[in-house]
């Protein structure tokens, strides 16, 4: 199961999703983006922090950058530059 | 690569404790279940916004329903009164994923149309109509005396495989 650091996401994000906002909660960080939230990025196992440098460290499947990524409309060429190995669509079309 | 992906409907029920109050949520929802590459993942359409992935069809769910409880749980931490708790869990049970719903609705057909068969275990689930709106109720419990255990509801998967 693939991983990458929130600290790699978040310089995606800055790029591919210009005003989007990391918000720590009590149990996970949720991102903010054009109306939409995405709810689903781990705390990791010290508690969700304003601090950029200090959650940059917390692991992420890659399946939730995509996820990510899809839910929130972010151009899916510009996430690629970051994680040349997001598979996208999120969910393959092999049986639809 | 091979992928295969399952329309689910879920109901869950949670007691919430938050600022001065307790409160009950009851949620109907979809989401898509995919077997992809030796896991399965659980990516939610509406709500949208919220995934969690495993080994198996059941460690991906019982993820998904952690992930969801936390939700609720965070949404109560920052709700300073039930009003804003309401609305908050509202606009997070009611925002859907566009390109999620589109592959659900797809799912959705090819199942009613048998051109898809559903692969064990999610072949055991209930089927059931296709009920197009998600139901969320949430309620400010203040008054305990009129509590009836005949409410409590257990989690609730299904296939949505019949024209309503």
């Amino acid at each position: 199961m693939a991983q990458v650091r929130l600290g790699d996401v978040e310089r995606m994000l800055d790029e591919c999703a210009p005003g989007h906002e990391v918000v720590p909660k009590l149990h996970r960080y949720w991102v903010k983006y054009r109306g939409k939230t995405y709810r689903a990025i781990p705390k990791g196992p010290g508690q969700a922090t304003q601090d950029r440098a200090k959650r940059g460290r917390v692991q992420i499947q890659l399946s939730k950058v995509k996820a990510m990524v899809a839910h929130l409309g972010i151009s899916e060429d510009c996430a690629r530059k970051y994680f040349p190995d997001l598979k996208l669509p999120v969910v393959p079309r092999d049986n639809l | 690569m091979s992928a295969s992906a399952y329309p689910l409907v879920f109901t869950y029920q949670e007691i919430v404790r938050g600022n001065g109050f307790l409160a009950g949520v009851r949620a109907r929802g979809r989401a898509l279940m995919v077997r992809e590459d030796g896991e399965w993942w659980m990516y939610g359409a509406q709500p949208g916004g919220i995934d969690e992935g495993g080994a198996s069809f059941e460690e991906a769910r019982l993820k998904f329903r952690e992930a969801f409880r936390q939700i609720l749980f965070d949404i109560a931490a920052s709700a300073s009164n039930f009003a804003e708790f309401e609305r908050e869990v509202r606009n997070f049970a009611t925002e859907s994923s566009e390109p999620m719903m589109s592959r659900w609705q797809s799912a959705v057909e090819l199942i009613q149309s048998k051109k898809m068969t559903v692969e064990s275990p999610l072949d055991e689930l209930p089927r059931q109509p296709n009920e197009n709106e998600v139901e969320i109720l949430v309620a400010e419990l203040n008054e305990p005396a009129k509590s009836q255990p005949q409410d409590n509801r257990a989690d609730y998967y299904a296939i949505p495989a019949r024209a309503a």
